[in-house]
């Protein structure tokens, strides 16, 4: 990676950070009505996985989906809109933080039911081979996830039709507020993903490097045409399943022991300032700039237009005859 | 035009489509075929529906799946949300029950919770209903389930000529659409043009008409229907208003109104079991926008709420039939 | 920048929490909050959990002490760096207002929406005295048998109007014996409607897709007017022959994106790209040249154009369109145009207006070389962005333009 592309890593690196740690602080004010999953502590997984995305290659995300749709490029301003509800939002305050797509961005949807992006991804990696295109499809499951059968069917099909297809496993150990051990038979998630008959590694999902790199691999190799892989990387969770869930199943000095050891961002900055590939005073421009980027997101967010009841009829169908 | 059976008719329509439009794909278990010794060889459904597109074809746009419906339907829809026109084959209604996540919380949910961005016009085709004997895990209808979810089209066709036509509909039209084909009527045949044609949805069929009492009626029972009426006719001198919405959703509502108001009468006939069905559906219609049009209470004729039962003396009970028809007309005459 | 004064209030933890309770407060007024540092305990039906601060900076105010009850959203305290004053302070606990939490008003709106819209279309389907009885199916039928219903009787109930109404009005008509209604009824009506052949649908391509998605934008978006000129060709023309003698002689389109490279340079407002904020104006010029594909008309872009001598310019634009033909264009061939030059002079289109590509705030569509006698012309038509360009200002480049060409 050359000097500008490790910059705009890093820039995305800490706005998923930000656009999560500022979602969690509006949400608490109860402007943002629902429910919200943070993403805080697995950012290096979405953003070593989707640099080397374009807008072409399309990508389904999960629940907690705020950190690919930004890694992928979409707007946080409109984003936060639509966490807003505004009818300026992404999906005209019709999806909300689960449901947040932007399709010119490759972006197909945030997806909340556990598992169901990865059969949905294959048929965009499907798209992809009957037109002869060379875009890939890639889903991201959690380590929670990988128990839903029909990720399995899905799985097996990209493999029987030699698809463009990645699976990206984000193991952060928790299925909601169950542990992987009292949830998953066999923790080597990629020995089950390669069960399917496809390649699988395991990867620090905390070390941007060794996600880009496993990433990088597998993309390419379903570019020119070397069918599916599977990708697992494991990383924190800083936050609850939910915002507001009050985690009484770890205690505080886990969650700061978590945030001390496993962090991706201060991992990332520790490489890139002893290797000399970037300055302290660029990181801390890159800082700057994106809070303000933030603040200007919420505030717009805030201004945002409001839908009116009548907007309950728009876009159930392509017409409403 | 030919006298063509609905195997035909459909079969018909897909190649039309298949050559109309090169985004056309079918996909799901046993619909194309594969090669053996370097030859083809054609599956073609397994109901025959799908006969030769895979020789014409191939494997690109003619795809076998693994027995996986959960994948069939989320490898559709990702198809279209990229652009392209899927076609999933389900073999059996049932089997829905397998994927009814990926039908009803997904499918039928893009364009709406995304705001708009997207359209994902898949048709679901599948087979729907009994007379098989086929037992209780084939021979479901389920299409009042689906009608019940808003973001998804139904369409229903009773004969071979609809068939073709509602086909042709669904796979051009930019909504998602479920299509069930009622297995018995598969060899049923009556004039089917050549050409390619389109059958607007929303639009009820008219296949008898009288001003005595209206009967609505959906699939296979529009012909026990029309079987009644001729009857009624012939015997009695009654004369009867036969509906065929032909799509549940979006439903005529407007035609059936009409007829009840000019004939005060109802008769609402459908396979599946009575509760939250389209019988209750259409009588609670009729009462609540055409009520004053009334002259006798509404009667329905449905299945039992039971399962769908295997031996032959047991399904025929189970079915609705011409005779129970006509009793229930005559009810509302009395 | 004003001094940045964050409120603290009730969290909403859950979909169920309504109020909270605050237990104690971990920090006192005057203390300094890192972001993320506990700050409040407060207390819900379900669980007592603490708050954390939501931004670093001191403790200023406490508005609702320990005991005391308030509903998500209610201000209990104020964090603030020093530089917020008092009076800062009491100005934004006085503005503050809780965010809308209630669905109320707008549920109760909706209830009053239709629960089936559109769907539902006129359904007050109760016939009144004077309107034509005639059910849809059968109006359907008339219509495609070109049988109006005005003055037609019906032998239904109450005149209601029936298929073989219809269909003897249609046969009365026309003496020619329509279609008869046999099973099932509704062929007839189809059938009429297949006569007429069925296109193919060849679909978009993605650059088709994207040209459409650019076109319509800048058409819409862009005030567009158009200048016109004609070019004494002679010169260029003379030009051409002399350098023809050469291994990979320069076309006459080559001529003239070097001319408009070299002109660009003196008109910055017309070498510029649009912005909201004002023009964003290039030092070189970076010209983008129309090239026609199968897929769709692309535009690769020769950047620092104006710095390469023509030989260098014509054999920069060759690669551009031998690699266009090989369809090995790179992302990167395509950003970054600051004008653009369309040519269509090889079809002997004599002269046309090009739209705009936006952000770029002009165009110039070149039209073909017309002889007359001894005499060639050329038709040149520059596009411009209304809002960024006034007439003066792309005539003045029109016109430097044309005599830069017409001295070659």
């Amino acid at each position: 990676m050359d000097h500008d592309d490790l910059l705009g890593a890093y820039r995305r690196l800490r706005l998923l950070r930000e656009f999560e740690e500022r979602t969690r602080v509006e949400f608490q004010t109860g402007q943002i009505a629902g429910f919200t999953h943070l993403y805080a502590g697995m950012e290096a997984i979405a953003v070593g996985v989707c640099e080397h995305l374009t807008d072409e290659d399309r990508i389904i995300s999960t629940h907690r989906g705020h950190g690919h749709c930004l890694a992928k490029g979409c707007d946080p301003a409109a984003m936060m809109l639509e966490l807003w509800g505004s009818t300026d939002g992404l999906c005209r305050g019709k999806g909300g933080t689960m449901h947040i797509a932007d399709f010119s961005r490759g972006m197909l949807g945030a997806n909340a039911v556990v598992g169901a992006g990865a059969p949905i991804a294959v048929g965009a990696a499907l798209a992809s081979a009957m037109t002869g295109g060379t875009w890939v499809a890639v889903s991201f499951v959690g380590d929670g996830g990988t128990n839903i059968g029909s990720v399995y069917e899905a799985m097996n099909l990209a493999v029987v039709l030699q698809l463009p297809k990645i699976f990206v496993i984000e193991d952060n150990g928790w299925g909601e507020m169950t542990p992987i051990a009292n949830a998953t038979g066999n923790r080597d998630l990629a020995a089950r993903a390669a069960a399917m008959g496809m390649p699988a590694v395991a990867v620090d999902g905390v070390d941007f490097f060794a996600v880009h790199a496993a990433a990088g691999e597998a993309i390419a190799r379903a570019r020119r045409g070397g069918g599916p892989s599977t990708l697992v990387a494991s990383a924190p969770r800083f936050y609850g399943h939910h915002e507001g869930d009050p985690q009484l199943y770890r205690s505080r000095e886990e969650i700061a022991d978590l945030r001390r050891r496993e962090d991706c961002l201060p991992r990332f900055i520790e490489r890139v300032t002893t290797e000399g590939s970037l300055t302290a005073a660029e990181l801390a421009a890159v800082d700057a700039d994106i809070v303000r980027i933030m603040d200007d997101a919420v505030a717009k967010a805030k201004a945002g237009p409001r839908p009116v009841p009548g907007d309950v009829f728009d876009h159930v169908y392509a017409r409403y005859r | 035009m030919t006298i063509k059976s609905m195997r035909d008719a459909l079969n018909e329509a897909l190649h039309h489509e298949f050559e109309r439009d090169p985004r056309v794909f079918l996909i799901g278990e046993d619909v194309g075929g594969f090669e053996k010794d370097g030859q083809p060889v054609e599956i073609g459904g397994v109901f025959g529906v799908s006969k030769g597109l895979y020789r014409k074809y191939g494997r690109k746009r003619v795809i076998d799946t693994p027995i996986s419906e959960a994948a069939i339907i989320g490898a559709a829809s990702g198809a279209a949300l990229c652009g392209m026109r899927p076609i999933a084959e389900i073999m059996f209604a049932d089997l829905t029950a397998v994927c009814f996540d990926q039908i009803v919380n997904q499918i039928a949910k893009f364009r709406y919770m995304f705001g708009g961005q997207c359209a994902c016009p898949v048709v679901i085709r599948m087979t729907t209903g009994g007379g098989r004997n086929a037992g209780a895990q084939h021979s479901q209808t389920f299409y009042p389930i689906f009608t019940s979810f808003p973001g998804l089209k139904i369409a229903v066709p009773s004969n071979a000529y609809d068939a073709k036509g509602l086909l042709i509909s669904a796979i051009r039209d930019e909504d998602p659409v479920l299509f069930f084909e009622p297995k018995v009527l598969y060899t049923e045949k009556c004039e089917v043009p050549d050409e390619a044609y389109a059958i607007p949805f929303g639009e009820a069929a008219m296949p008898r008409e009288g001003e005595d009492v209206t009967l609505v009626a959906f699939g296979q029972s529009v012909n026990w229907a029309v079987q009644a009426a001729d009857e009624l006719r012939k015997t009695r001198g009654i004369r009867c208003d036969v509906i065929d919405p032909r799509t549940p959703s979006p439903l005529d509502e407007e035609t059936i109104l009409e007829s009840v108001a000019a004939t005060g009468r109802l008769v609402v006939i459908d396979e599946s079991p009575p509760r939250c069905g389209l019988t209750a559906d259409i009588a609670a219609l009729v009462a609540d926008k055409g009520f004053r049009d009334l002259k006798a209470p509404i009667k329905t004729v449905t299945a039992p709420h039971t399962p769908v039962p295997q031996a032959r003396e047991l399904e025929r009970a189970y079915l609705p039939n011409p005779r129970r028809i006509i009793a229930a007309v005559e009810e509302v005459l009395a | 920048m004003s001094a940045r004064i964050v409120a603290v209030v009730v969290p909403k933890w859950g979909l169920e929490m309504t109020e909270g309770t605050v237990s104690s407060w971990l920090k006192q007024p005057g203390d300094m909050v890192a972001r993320g540092e506990p700050l409040i305990e407060i207390e819900s039906e379900k669980i007592v959990n603490s708050l954390d601060a939501p931004a670093e900076g001191m403790l200023r105010r406490i508005l609702l002490d320990a005991g005391n009850i308030a509903a998500v959203g209610t201000l209990i305290g104020v964090i603030a760096d020093a530089s917020a004053s008092e009076d800062d302070l009491d100005r934004f606990i006085r503005d503050f207002r809780p965010p809308d939490t209630g669905d109320a008003a707008a549920s109760a709106a909706v209830t009053t929406s239709p629960t089936t819209p559109a769907i539902a279309a006129p359904t007050g389907a109760a016939p009144d005295a004077g309107v034509v009885r005639v059910s849809p199916p059968v109006r359907r039928l008339a219509e495609s048998l070109g049988v109006s219903l005005e003055g037609l009787r019906g032998s239904g109930p109450n005149g209601r109007i029936l298929q073989e109404d219809v269909e003897r009005a249609a046969r009365g008509g026309s003496q020619d014996g329509a279609a008869g209604g046999s099973a099932p009824a509704t062929a007839p009506a189809a059938a009429t409607a297949t006569a007429a052949e069925t296109p193919r649908l060849e679909p978009w391509s993605a650059t088709r897709r994207a040209i459409a998605r650019r076109m319509q934008d800048a058409a819409r978006d862009i005030p567009h007017f158009y200048l016109v000129t004609d070019v004494d060709a002679t010169a260029l023309l003379a030009l051409r022959e002399r350098l023809r003698s050469g291994a990979e002689p320069p076309s006459v389109n080559d001529l003239i994106v070097h001319a408009v490279a070299r002109t660009l340079l003196s008109h910055p407002r017309v070498n510029a790209h649009h912005s909201d904020d004002g023009s964003l104006v290039f030092t070189h010029a970076h010209v983008a040249v129309a090239m026609a594909t199968p897929d769709g008309v692309v535009a690769p872009v020769v950047a620092y154009a104006d710095r390469l001598p023509l030989a260098e310019l014509s054999a920069a634009l060759r690669t551009l369109r031998e690699r266009v033909a090989q369809r090995k264009l790179g992302k990167g061939d395509l950003e970054g145009g600051s004008f653009t030059v369309s040519n269509l002079g090889m079809y002997g289109v004599r002269e046309f207006t090009s739209i705009i590509t936006p952000p770029q705030s002009a165009s110039l569509a070149v039209g073909a070389v017309r002889k007359d006698g001894a005499a060639s012309t050329l038709a040149l038509t520059l596009s411009c962005d209304h809002r960024a360009l006034d007439g003066a200002t792309g005539a003045a480049f029109l016109r430097d333009l044309k005599q830069d060409l017409e001295r070659s």
